[in-house]
């Protein structure tokens, strides 16, 4: 359980008792209700130049070597090595798998941080958690997920919009932590259908939805006119009315892929491509960060979590990443929008070189790749370089705090400052020093 | 009365030998002596050393602090001893050191020689995987001795909640570096740790692999050679020590805990009648007599449950006598009853068990087709004739295989196959008369969950539906879907009272025990009379009244609203509309007092409890390899407590005891804490912010700055918790230390600092126990539970009174709640008389309770609860409170009248993992009963797509589905999301959806006017009725089309039956498991198909008004 003790060494005692602080905090707490303004610009570091982050999850633990970080290659049984041959890429001596091949010719646009690594192998939950928020679990609170932290700091960037969605199955590991559901997310699993409490249910056209909103309405005002000056249920009601318009055709237009054109939905590909579009149109609508979980495991049988039989079809996978990958930071570009979004594939852990009795791999979390794009970073490198079957670190590690603390740093959140739970301050990061190379 | 049930010849012997022995009043050394052993030490001395009764001189000197003269087995229980008889005590690395002679002394044993080694042993703690010694010669890691060098052991394993008996040596290869040199044996049974004294003995014959024998308490059990297998080679000889009670070096790990007496070593292979001859007991065997074959009748189904299995899979093993037996109508379960310790908490089973169901049956003469299905091994044999066997389970399951074909049947009258399940058909032809009908059943084994799933026995005759085989005189069950779900259902009832009746008389020696605590806890405490008053004021309101509270010119609440804000925090629910009726049916002057008594009465009581608990008490299971800061699921522990309204104390008591079952719901569930460096800080941290208002949390790793606490403080708790000294892992500390600057962080702790138990709070009670309170003194848990419960302690019960009190008034009148370290109590009397009554009551939550409710206090009306309770604090009256994320849920189900239909809580529903891994919470029926669906492996075929959807509405409204640290105060921040998941989210559109099992769709179809529809309906969601304009506002909406809105002649159109889809674990990376389940989140977001019998136009009309009410704030909020 290191970094169990994560708080500030510098905690000054608040001015007057400690009641008085926590009412204090509390007051401030009570601001952020999930819907929000976009919320004054932290003045942090000067340098970060994104305003939205689109967070590619490839859970299941995607393998480094069969991917960002090729090796010399293994023969699927009792050679160990990479499953796939490598190919060059738009960056001099940076190889990538050969079914990356698209964003091979990208890859400037990329920074592949080749040193990646945490100790949890052994359980998925554990490890997501520990990507998602930087810390080991503790028995005294819950630590808040990235995307929970960057709704906390940064808010929504347009009125109306949520800050945080995310598209997969929901958990804790995703949630706001200690940040209070203010900092929660709305989730959708599937891009075909809007975020759950958004879509209006099964047979409820909008000529049925305007009749209710009038009775609603109607028993609404008599209700709060019986009890007048009662804050909390001006509030809910409030912001019922505010969740109505959010469920309304402005922001559910955003989930409409239809509207985009045919040349487009086809060049992202899958269904996960299919994600990667609605992500764009989400950041552009005004939502900062948005996960999407790359979950459709019948594709190969595993998904990313490539045991066993998992790893004949790997392929199907990386290609489809490649796709809706490479497409992203082509229509962003376009959009010129890539600056200002930050890209980040995110995966729990790596794998061994080694193949187990099925011909798969196991878990392995001592070194594996995370790539970030756009962003405004300074791309077109590969940062840290792994022995030569990419199970171990030679240079440049890079530690899950210190991964937050660069995505953090390019959305200009100040990686060195305190959240509050409750009085007890917590730094956002553990320790976490971001990746200086990525910043000019 | 002795007993000997293995050997029926001898007991004739020894009831002979009775009256001697109680003249002797030590029957014990002539039973011995005839046995000639070479070593004996009895312990009967005040101190050490210690001689040996053997032919041999061999003094046993104690090291550290073996406690002598503490009471051993005694002739009130164990006739063979006398009732002074005594012990020794050990724990951490005490034990008892013999020398060796020398070369070929007679502790020596090599191939060839015949050992038996014995000992009376009372185990405190025995932790899982924890091997302790009773006596063992050589592997001392003495200076000049070899290493591993075990001539011999007997020792005790814990295993899955018991202490197994453990025989140890190493060859005399000895090769350094390898386990292949050990051999050790191990037996399939034991006994739980904390259950008194028991007789362990194994006897072997070195060289002769076949020759091991193990006893418990008497009687040959069996075991496997699970470690470096048998083995004819010799063992190792020299001449170590021969230690007692522990072993390597006095590795705490290796040491008893607890208490030792009678270790004796033969050089001879002692036959089973002579061990059986140590062991008398009046204890009551827990087992029955055996009912023979003819003893059983055709009018009912006698079931039994078999326990003391081989571990192993098969058929071929001798029957031991059952240990529970009932009867029932039909041949069918689809559970069991819970099994309690004396203590009334839920025990597990030992794995495997079998189940024995046995019938006398006859039908007219004819052909039959039989059907058995079972999801376990099980066998049907009728007349002696084995006509029918299902499978072992298959464990293999990792993930890979397909979902199975499912189960379709071409008749209507039979139910689908459940998961995991098999059935077997065999026709037969009866002649007319009784048959013997026996189904055994094998429930759990190696590496699976003890499960039953579903067990039935079915029958058709030619051209007829499958039926269950039902005893004579009882209705016949049909096997349709419908009719299955209702003997399901139906099963499931009767068990909640079976259990209830077997908790409630498991545990008489208990509640004398609490009795007797009670009356020493009202002889401490005396009750502070209320003030006197010229009106006959509750007594809460007299208090206030004295005090200056301002609230007496806040009317009550009318008696609807009263009715509805009783009934939340009581049942946990709205009213339903009968219990509205029966409410507004009592005299004016005495409904509020009724209905407070008939709702304190309602077992809905313990439901609402359970989720306020579960977030004091952090408990926070996972089912899918938890790895979270994960607890047991001992939410079943807190709901039974309530249930039973068990006294407080004992509560807490049995918190910090941590027994019974850990996976299966008992309170050794609060003891996990996954992935946590110190799992009793953990729970030292929890238990102080429940009960004691002392809030720890910065102490977990280093001195609080808010706070007047030491990090040593919160580790002497779980030092206490621990039975024995922690080490401060620096996981659990500052790294570099003290932080320097202007900090208020202060470390007076290093890492590897060793902290004793201790209690560290003498400011609240001093750690004096009266006599009589503490019944086992070494236990620590024990001391701990009796130092908080202490009717000496005043913060205990003000700390539980304030927490009820600001259930029920939405203020504390201390506050927060849960830390106390600033405490200014708002009436500091009026929370003394609640405290008092709470311990003169016997520690009765419900009379506290009761003292609120009735209270004038509570029954005015609420004043808002922003700007915070200053105001109501003052006025002494309460604040708005809107309703829990749970009384929200299970009240939109009381509303609708509909089944939650979630699915079972588990990821395993075939049951082939074991519950280490793989959870069952079953098939939730109140909110309190969910847990976080665990799927952060992001895979749809994981999903549970019904029970999410009720998550969504719970988390929305401040539901934790993680629970790693205590909560009293829940995140009440307002966020679109609440509205949304109630306007939108699919487990709100089932309330709303005007399906056929939708109570509000039986009012509609009612002949009534419109008026009074519109009224009932105002009753059934709101608990009032409307005012003229909101009725004149839905009458005006539901008028047209009124007369007409039934449809003459429809057939209901009910929900489809969404089950038995075939997806587990074992298949979910399969495309077709993907393809399930995301049919079926499109399923359940389409919602339940509305009814036919009310036109269209109407119904959606209908069901806007409802969505309405249910929308408007009025609902969400208690009035």
């Amino acid at each position: 359980m290191t970094g169990l003790f994560d708080h500030s060494l510098t905690l000054s005692p608040p001015s007057g008792s400690r009641r008085s602080f926590l009412q204090a905090a509390g007051a401030a707490a009570t601001t952020p209700a999930l819907l929000g303004s976009a919320r004054a610009e932290p003045g942090a570091r000067p340098d970060g130049r994104a305003d939205s982050c689109i967070f590619l999850w490839l859970g299941g633990g995607a393998c480094h070597i069969d991917t960002w970080d090729p090796k010399r290659k293994g023969d699927g049984k009792m050679v160990a090595g990479s499953y796939y041959d490598p190919i060059d890429t738009v960056i001099p001596g940076v190889q990538v798998c050969q079914h990356l091949k698209r964003s091979a010719r990208l890859l400037d646009r990329c920074a592949v941080l080749r040193g990646v690594h945490h100790e949890v192998i052994d359980e998925h939950a554990a490890a997501t958690n520990r990507v998602h928020t930087g810390r080991p679990p503790t028995g005294t609170t819950v630590y808040p997920s990235i995307g929970s932290i960057v709704a906390h700091q940064r808010g929504a960037a347009a009125v109306g919009v949520p800050p945080y969605i995310v598209m997969g199955y929901p958990s804790a590991s995703r949630g706001p932590g200690f940040l209070g559901s203010g900092a929660g997310y709305l989730y959708l699993t599937d891009t075909r259908v809007g975020p759950a409490g958004l879509q209006r249910p099964n047979g409820v056209n909008s000529q049925r939805q305007a009749r209710r909103e009038k009775l609603l309405g109607r028993l609404r005002r008599r209700f709060l006119q019986r009890n007048r000056n009662d804050n909390q249920l001006r509030d809910y009601a409030t912001t019922a009315i505010e969740g109505l318009k959010l469920a309304g055709p402005k922001f559910m237009n955003v989930f409409d892929l239809k509207s985009e054109n045919d040349r487009l939905r086809q060049a992202y590909g899958s269904e996960f491509g299919q994600r990667c579009l609605l992500a764009r149109r989400l950041v552009e609508s005004g939502v900062r960060f948005v996960e999407v979980s790359f979950n459709l495991n019948f594709i190969n049988g595993t998904g990313w979590d490539t045991h066993n039989q998992g790893q004949k079809q790997q392929h199907v996978l990386i290609d489809q990443l490649d796709q809706a990958f490479a497409t992203l930071i082509t229509d962003l570009e376009k959009r010129q929008r890539l600056d200002r979004t930050l890209i980040v594939i995110a995966t729990e852990f790596g794998r061994p070189p080694e193949f187990d009795r099925g011909g798969g791999r196991g878990h392995y979390s001592k070194a594996f790749s995370i790539v970030l794009a756009g962003g405004g970073l300074k791309t077109g490198q590969a940062i840290g370089t792994t022995d030569e079957l990419g199970r171990k670190i030679l240079d440049r590690p890079v530690s899950i705090p210190d991964l937050h603390a660069t995505i953090y740093r390019s959305l200009s959140i100040d990686p060195t400052k305190e959240l509050y739970d409750g009085v007890r301050p917590v730094p956002i990061t553990d320790k976490g020093q971001a990746v200086d190379e990525l910043f000019t | 009365m002795p007993r000997n049930p293995a050997f029926p010849l001898p007991l004739i012997v020894l009831l002979a030998m009775a009256p001697l022995v109680a003249n002797a009043g030590d029957g014990y050394v002539d039973e011995i002596g005839r046995d000639k052993p070479v070593a004996w030490w009895r312990f009967n001395r005040p101190q050490a050393p210690f001689p040996s009764l053997g032919s041999a001189t061999l003094p046993a000197r104690t090291v550290r602090t073996v406690e002598p003269g503490i009471p051993g087995p005694r002739s009130k229980l164990f006739p063979l001893f006398s009732n002074k008889n005594l012990a020794v005590g050990l724990s951490g690395s005490d034990r008892l050191v013999v020398d060796d002679p020398g070369k070929n002394s007679p502790l020596d044993f090599a191939n060839g020689d015949a050992i038996t080694l014995e000992s009376w042993v009372a185990v405190g703690t025995l932790a899982a995987g924890q091997h302790a010694y009773l006596v063992g010669k050589g592997r001392t890691n003495n200076p000049g001795q070899a290493a591993a060098n075990q001539n011999w052991a007997l020792r005790l394993t814990g295993n899955r909640g018991v202490a197994r008996i453990s025989f140890l040596f190493r060859n005399a290869d000895n090769r350094p570096g390898t386990n292949d040199d050990f051999h050790r044996w191990t037996s399939n049974t034991g006994f739980p740790p904390g259950d008194g004294w028991h007789h362990v003995a194994v006897s072997y014959e070195f060289g002769k692999p076949k020759s091991l024998r193990g006893y418990l308490d008497g009687e040959a059990v069996s075991g496997t050679w699970d470690l470096g297998g048998q083995t004819t080679k010799p063992p190792v000889v020299d001449n170590d020590q021969v230690w007692i009670g522990s072993s390597l070096g006095g590795n705490p790990g290796n040491t008893l805990h607890g208490r030792l007496d009678e270790v004796a070593i033969y050089r001879a292979a002692l036959p089973a009648a002579r061990l059986a001859a140590h062991f008398q007991t009046t204890r009551p065997d827990p087992r029955l007599a055996e009912l023979p074959d003819n003893a059983i009748a055709g009018n009912a189904v006698l079931v039994e449950v078999i326990e003391g299995l081989p571990k192993t899979d098969g058929w071929d093993f001798l029957r031991p006598r059952p240990v529970e037996r009932w009867k029932q109508p039909a041949l069918a379960l689809v559970g069991l009853p819970r099994k309690y310790s004396a203590r009334g908490l839920i025990v597990d089973r030992p794995s495997p068990f079998l189940l024995r169901l046995r019938t006398k049956y006859r039908a007219p003469a004819g052909k039959y087709r039989l059907l058995l299905r079972s999801r376990g091994a099980a066998r049907l044999v009728l007349d002696g004739r084995i006509i029918a066997t299902t499978n072992f389970i298959n464990r293999n399951a990792s993930g890979h295989e397909n979902v199975p074909e499912q189960h379709r049947s071409n008749r209507k009258d039979l139910v689908s196959l459940s998961p995991g399940h098999q059935q077997r058909l065999v026709d037969v032809v009866l002649e007319d008369r009784e048959y013997l009908v026996v189904v055994e059943a094998f429930v759990g084994g190696a590496g699976v969950r003890t499960e039953l799933g579903e067990l039935l026995l079915g029958l058709s005759g030619p051209d007829q539906p499958f039926h269950l085989l039902t005893a004579s005189g009882h209705p016949t069950v049909g096997l349709s879907e419908t009719d299955w779900d209702s003997y399901s259902q139906a099963f499931a009832r009767q068990l909640t009272g079976q259990n209830d009746q077997r908790r409630r008389s498991s545990d008489p020696t208990e509640r004398s025990y609490w009795n007797q605590r009670h009356r020493l806890a009202r002889s401490t405490v005396s009750p502070l009379p209320v003030p006197k008053s010229d009106q006959r004021l509750p007594a809460v309101d007299s208090w206030l009244k004295q005090a200056g509270a301002k609230g007496r010119d806040t009317p009550l609440v009318n008696d609807h609203a009263f009715f509805r804000r009783l009934v939340l925090d009581t049942a946990g629910v709205v009213p339903a509309p009968a219990e509205v009726d029966w409410f507004l049916g009592r005299p004016r002057s005495t409904r509020r007092d009724e209905a407070i008594d008939r709702f304190l009465a309602d077992p809905r009581w313990a439901d609402h409890w359970v989720g306020y608990w579960q977030d004091v008490l952090a408990e926070n299971p996972g089912i899918l390899k938890p790895q979270l800061n994960n607890t047991g699921p001992f939410r079943f522990w807190i709901h039974e407590s309530f249930r039973d309204n068990k006294p407080m104390d004992r509560f807490v008591t049995e918190l910090v005891m941590m027994q019974g079952s850990r996976y299966g719901g008992g309170p050794a569930g609060f003891a996990m804490a996954t992935q946590n460096d110190v799992p009793m800080a953990a729970k030292a941290h929890v238990l102080g912010t429940a009960f004691l208002a002392v809030e720890l949390k910065c102490a977990r790793c280093h001195d609080a700055p808010y706070h007047p606490f030491r990090q040593e403080q919160l580790f002497s708790i779980a030092a206490m918790l621990n039975q024995r000294p922690l080490t401060l892992p620096k996981t659990s500390t500052i790294p570099g230390g003290a932080p320097a600057g202007n900090s208020l962080v202060r470390v007076s702790l290093s890492p590897g600092a060793i902290v004793a138990p201790a209690w560290p709070f003498a400011d609240l009670v001093s750690d004096v126990l009266p006599a009589g309170v503490l019944r086992n003194r070494s236990d620590q848990r024990e001391r701990l539970a009796a130092l908080i419960t202490s009717p000496h302690n005043r913060r205990f019960p003000r700390v539980l009174v304030n927490r009820v009190w600001k259930r029920y008034l939405g203020w504390g009148l201390v506050e927060p709640a849960d830390d106390w370290s600033e405490a200014a109590p708002a009436y500091p009397e009026l929370l003394d008389f609640l405290g008092r009554e709470l311990v003169r009551s016997g520690y009765d939550l419900k009379h506290v309770a009761r003292l609120i409710l009735e209270s004038r206090a509570y029954q005015r009306q609420v004043l808002p609860a922003e700007p915070l309770a200053d105001g109501a604090r003052r006025a002494a009256v309460g604040v708005r409170r809107r309703m829990t994320a749970e009384q929200l849920v299970d009240s939109l189900f009381v509303v609708s009248g509909k089944l939650m239909k979630s699915e079972a809580l588990t990821l395993d529903p075939e049951g082939r993992r074991p519950a280490t891994s793989f959870l069952n919470l079953g098939v939730p029926r109140r909110s309190w009963e969910f847990a976080p669906l665990s799927n952060e492996r992001d895979r749809p075929a994981l999903a549970l797509p019904a029970a999410q959807s009720i998550l969504d509405l719970l988390v929305a409204f401040g539901w934790r589905e993680s629970r790693p640290h205590a909560t009293t105060l829940r995140d009440g921040t307002v966020t679109v999301l609440q509205p949304l998941a109630l306007a939108n989210g699919s487990a709100a559109h089932r309330a709303v959806v005007l399906s056929d099992d939708h109570s509000l769709t039986r009012l509609f179809l009612e002949d009534r006017p419109l008026p009074q529809l519109v009224d009932r309906l105002y009753l059934q969601v709101l608990c009032r009725r409307p005012s003229p304009d909101e009725r004149a506002d839905v009458e005006e909406l539901l008028a047209g089309g009124f007369s007409s809105r039934r449809v003459a002649g429809a057939l209901p159109n009910p929900p489809p039956r969404r089950r038995h889809h075939g997806v587990s674990w074992s298949n979910h990376l399969s495309p077709e498991a993907t393809r399930i389940k995301l049919e079926l989140e499109r399923q359940v977001r389409e919602g339940d198909p509305p009814t036919r019998r009310l036109t269209a136009d109407w119904r959606e009309r209908a069901e806007d008004v409802l969505w309405a009410l249910f929308n408007s704030p009025e609902f969400v909020f208690i009035p």
